[in-house]
């Protein structure tokens, strides 16, 4: 059945545990026209659609089509599919496979291991942007008419110059403060001690 | 029923202690209780309930961090781990206010210090109506106090600091004591402000909330980063909750949350607490009053000797001999040991400038105590035009007395003990430079009291516990006066101030709260039934929620389930339901936009909006679609087709040479919903422009103005004044897009009985505006010369227009949401609006 093909595999997640009911289509992957391709039909039109089909108990799929799903009338140069994958949940797409243009007897074979790939967030960036804000929380509450400003302007300007000034835990030392006892980043090094210089114990 | 314990939040950190999981997309929960808070009482209630076999949703504010994230860097700490990072005062900017915004609350920031309810306060409190019989409180201090480990500080673990405290006490005979704290093997860093890293300190982080996860018999899930919105009920039964998830660095909200749920227990924290309710209009006429707080001022005694206050527990010992743990009734104060990490420090030294920079270059020679008094519940909680809490607080003339008093005894102890000299939180004398300057420095106090420098970790009060529901918020088990499954439990239920560090207090009310729902559970909760709402999330059944991608999803996967005759309307088949506040409109299909907040999102649903009508002419099917700000009739003809990719799918297409390059494909999910998509180009491969959805019922808040106008005529009456008199916020009406809040009216009645309203627009524009009431309608009259006219839907919801004055000059012109209206007298404008007394 040289007409035919089939793209299949199998979907995991990163524990290796099949993934049922995941949506998978498959692609031809095409040079068209961008965004003009589509007005002269399916001529032409990137990205040929080859197929659906949902992951079963055991993260299969099995996605058929035909010569015709990708190889357009005017698609001279068009010799066998690019074949790549869209995986979604019920909530959005969770994975773009890269390119198959290997195919073994007419079948593109997948196996696709669902990761978590979004970076870590960074708990100690954007402090400075965290504070601003939340303090806009202070600006909302805060009523005009009760704020004495012969107090509160140079409070707020001290504040400020505070926030810049001792921020920096290098700061603490030139006062005499040995400042943290941990790095700043203390997930790092996940074998530091925990050594308190001046700690008592009997 | 599956069990889950899960942590789940916005923020993906690695290498959490507990089982986590980032949420990704909407989010509804049906559970038997949904905690609020989880703080020093809510993390108990949560605890507790779940491991008695309660299904339990715990919603956090804050964000879930570890002890190995705490890395005691205060600017990075404060901003992750403070409510406001921070910056949280009172209306005047007096006072700052220290509350934790984290999993495990304010647990996580405080100084560890622990305290039992002083007998003097359990007595007041029980002839303010709280009825908790001494034996009851006991157990639940002593299972609390057990639970999150309490022990003396020994004396090798007091530091100067503390030391010189405990003299100075001894020397002049005070009764004082080391402290009782939540740490176990101390490592005495000194940064118990900024989280401990050692994990020592027994917060509800490592005590309750950890076993509650780590259980395997506890069915539990606790949402962070989730700031409740809405708590929704109906005839004194709770029955769901309402959040979002916001991004804590932009303030974005990424995705909804609702938790239906048979018991609702509200532990947010003094002043949040109140907050809610008062969003809720619930006990409006009592929320909020009664807040009362531990304001405390700092002073310093300057020693010749280094006192390194910084190398250990800050907070060790206390001086009892003014307050009421030595018995005293009337307010008094302690006076209690406590040192700062250095930018805390410089941000609490009262001084500015040169001054400032003198004072702080002798950091390390500072012993630092502050008096912390015990005030009366003068102050309030009410809310901002936009929802947020406002605090009104002024210490009490009796607050200032014992200030005067207390600082004048702490001066005296620095003195005593050798202080050079004493740095006070007076503006007038920041310096005391003998003993002398210690009667100036009460005199300042006395004449001059708003220049006293004050601030407070203690806010309590604001949702007065007590058994009279006319002047309490809850009866003595924190249940909400009025209501039957609705709870407050946590600092804000203190009728009066502790007196003591609260967070034991808390703990043992919490506890004895759980206790009460669990021994009731079979008699009062669990044959309640459960509520299938969905607030404001994501589904089929509600599309105009969704985000684009969900939309997407949903489409692709979606299949069509209904006979394409489902599209023909009947027009003037329109209803409304008042106790839903539901909407269904067979007139035509209303169309939505994805909820996205990007710019193309929001332009198009601001100015795309569009209804599609379907009818059969001359024996076949047809359509109009029609977008609301432009005089367009696009004629389409639908036909069921199989699409490659889609299967089979509703194709309109138009027939008008100015659209043909245009289609449609749609699925008709049900009777009332479609999903679909519009694209450009030849079909079955055009380009998609959008995904959108339609519906032929939808809730008032995306009511069209045609939908308005019948309700306000059809459905609505002129409201009586006492009905009136409240809180309302507002939404203006527009045909494409439900628009945000953007007015509050506050109705009061001044002291004739007379109605007037106070607005805000657009949390800018603010007023009064005089009311009339009619027998038609209320009319309010403000400085310009439109006016508004308002009808009463039901007691939560109000519809109303605010009118340009009739003309005889045309007003066909101007975009469609500020209405024409024919009227005795000529033509006006009208800007129609909503009303909910709920946010």
């Amino acid at each position: 059945m040289a007409d035919t093909y089939i793209a299949e595999g199998r979907i995991l997640d990163e524990k290796r545990k099949p993934i049922k009911n995941l949506y998978v289509e498959a692609f031809d992957d095409d040079v068209g026209l961008g965004p003009f391709s589509s007005v002269f039909g399916n001529a032409l039109s990137p990205n040929d659609y080859l197929g659906n089909a949902f992951t079963n108990k055991d993260g299969v799929f099995r996605i058929k089509f035909k010569t015709a799903s990708f190889k357009g009338k005017y698609e001279v140069f068009e010799g066998q599919p690019d074949v790549y994958l869209v995986i979604s949940d019920e909530y959005g797409v969770i994975k773009t496979t890269a390119v198959n243009n290997r195919p073994k007897n007419n079948r593109f074979e997948f196996k696709v291991t669902i990761k978590d790939e979004s970076p870590f967030f960074d708990p100690y960036a954007n402090s400075a942007q965290r504070l601003l804000t939340q303090f806009t929380a202070t600006g909302q509450s805060a009523d005009p008419a009760l704020i004495n400003p012969i107090w509160t302007g140079p409070l707020l300007i001290r504040s400020i110059t505070s926030y810049l000034h001792y921020s920096d835990p290098r700061v603490a030392q030139l006062y005499g403060n040995p400042g943290p006892q941990v790095s700043a980043r203390p997930k790092d090094s996940p074998d530091h001690e925990h050594i308190i210089p001046w700690r008592k114990t009997k | 029923m599956e069990k889950d314990q899960m942590i789940y939040g916005l923020e993906k950190i690695r290498d959490r202690r507990e089982a986590y999981t980032l949420v990704t997309h909407d989010v509804v929960e049906n559970v038997d209780v949904c905690v609020i808070g989880s703080g020093a009482a809510g993390a108990i209630v949560a605890n507790k309930l779940a491991l008695q076999g309660k299904s339990v949703v715990l919603l956090e504010k804050g964000g879930y961090y570890d002890a190995e994230d705490m890395n005691q860097r205060e600017t990075d700490m404060i901003s992750l781990l403070w409510k406001n990072a921070g910056a949280t005062f009172t209306d005047n900017l007096r006072m700052v206010i220290a509350q934790g915004q984290c999993l495990g609350g304010s647990t996580v920031i405080n100084d560890a210090v622990c305290f039992k309810t002083p007998q003097v306060t359990r007595d007041q409190w029980r002839q303010m109506g709280v009825s908790i019989p001494d034996g009851k409180w006991d157990a639940a201090l002593d299972e609390v106090w057990k639970n999150i480990h309490v022990s003396k500080v020994k004396d090798y673990e007091l530091n100067e600091n503390n030391k010189t405290l405990q003299r100075a006490c001894l020397q002049k005979g005070y009764l004082s004591s080391s402290n009782d704290r939540n740490c176990k093997d101390c490592m005495q860093c000194g940064f118990c402000h900024l989280g401990c890293h050692y994990e020592t300190k027994q917060d509800m982080l490592v005590t309750y909330i950890r076993k509650a996860v780590r259980s395997p018999d506890s069915d539990i899930k606790i949402y962070c980063n989730c700031s409740v919105e809405k708590i929704t009920y109906s005839d004194g039964v709770a029955d769901g909750v309402e959040g979002d998830f916001v991004d804590r660095t932009t303030g974005a909200v990424k995705f909804k949350i609702r938790v239906n749920a048979k018991v609702i227990v509200v532990s947010a924290g003094a002043i949040a607490s109140s907050q809610i309710l008062l969003k809720n209009a619930i006990a409006p006429d009592r929320a909020g009053r009664g807040l009362t707080f531990h304001p405390a001022s700092f002073l310093l005694g300057r020693f010749d000797k280094p006192v390194n206050a910084y190398d250990g527990i800050p907070m060790g010992y206390t001086c009892h001999q003014f307050g009421v743990t030595n018995g005293v009734k009337d307010g008094g104060f302690l006076i209690e040991s406590i040192f700062l990490p250095i930018l805390q420090f410089s941000l609490g030294v009262p001084s500015f400038f040169e001054n400032h920079q003198l004072l702080m270059k002798d950091y390390v020679y500072y012993a630092m105590a502050g008096v912390m008094v015990r005030d009366e519940p003068v102050g309030t909680v009410s809310l901002t035009a936009d929802g947020s809490a406002k605090v009104h607080y002024d210490p009490s003339s009796r607050a200032m007395k014992d200030f005067a008093k207390g600082l004048r005894v702490l001066a005296e102890m620095w003195f005593d003990a050798g202080a050079r000299h004493v740095i006070g939180g007076h503006r007038d004398l920041f310096v005391l430079e003998s003993r002398s300057d210690i009667d100036r420095m009460v005199k300042a106090v006395e004449e001059n009291p708003d220049g006293l420098a004050i601030a407070s970790a203690h806010p309590q009060g604001g949702n007065r516990m007590g058994d009279d529901p006319s002047t309490c918020v809850v009866d003595s088990n924190c249940r909400v006066h009025g209501f039957s499954n609705l709870f407050v439990t946590d600092a804000s239920v203190f009728p009066t101030a502790v007196g003591v560090n609260p967070q034991v207090t808390v703990m043992a009310l919490a506890t004895l709260t759980a206790d009460y729902i669990n021994d009731s559970w079979k008699s009062q909760f669990a044959k309640l039934p459960l509520s299938s709402a969905e607030g404001e999330t994501c589904s089929l059944g509600q599309p105009m929620y969704c985000h684009s991608s969900r939309l997407e999803t949903m489409f692709n996967r979606q299949e069509n389930s209904m006979p394409i005759e489902t599209l023909v309307n009947k027009p003037g088949d329109w209803s409304f339901d008042k106790k839903q506040l539901m909407i269904r409109n067979n007139n035509h299909w209303k169309g939505f936009f994805t909820v996205d907040q990007d710019l193309t999102t929001m332009a198009v649903k601001y100015f795309g909006g569009f209804w599609k009508q379907f009818f059969i002419k001359d024996g076949k099917l047809a359509g109009i679609t029609h977008p609301y700000d432009a005089p367009v009739f696009a004629d389409n003809i639908p036909d069921m087709t199989s699409h490659p990719r889609y299967g089979d799918v509703v194709y309109l297409k138009y027939t008008g040479a100015e659209f043909a390059m245009f289609y449609d494909l749609l699925k008709i999910v049900d009777q009332d919903t479609i999903l679909g998509k519009a694209f450009f180009g030849v079909p079955p491969n055009g380009n998609q422009i959008l995904v959108f959805s339609m519906s032929r019922k939808y809730n008032v808040d995306f009511m069209t103005e045609t939908d308005h106008e019948k309700i306000y005529q059809e459905h609505a009456l002129a409201p009586e004044i006492d009905k009136v008199v409240g809180r309302w916020t507002g939404r203006l009406v527009s045909d494409s897009a439900q628009t945000p809040h953007v007015q509050t009216f506050t109705y009061t009645k001044d002291n004739f009985g007379k109605l007037q309203m106070q607005y805000v627009f657009g949390g800018l524009l603010a007023g009064m505006s005089r009311v009339v009431l009619t027998s038609e309608q209320l009319l309010m009259y403000d400085y310009t010369n439109w006016h508004d006219e308002v009808r009463m839907v039901t007691d939560d919801f109000m519809v109303g227009k605010w009118c340009s004055p009739p003309t005889n000059i045309p007003l066909d012109f101007g975009p469609s949401f500020l209405g024409v209206e024919t009227v005795p007298g000529g033509k006006r404008f009208c800007l129609r609006f909503t009303l909910k007394r709920r946010m």
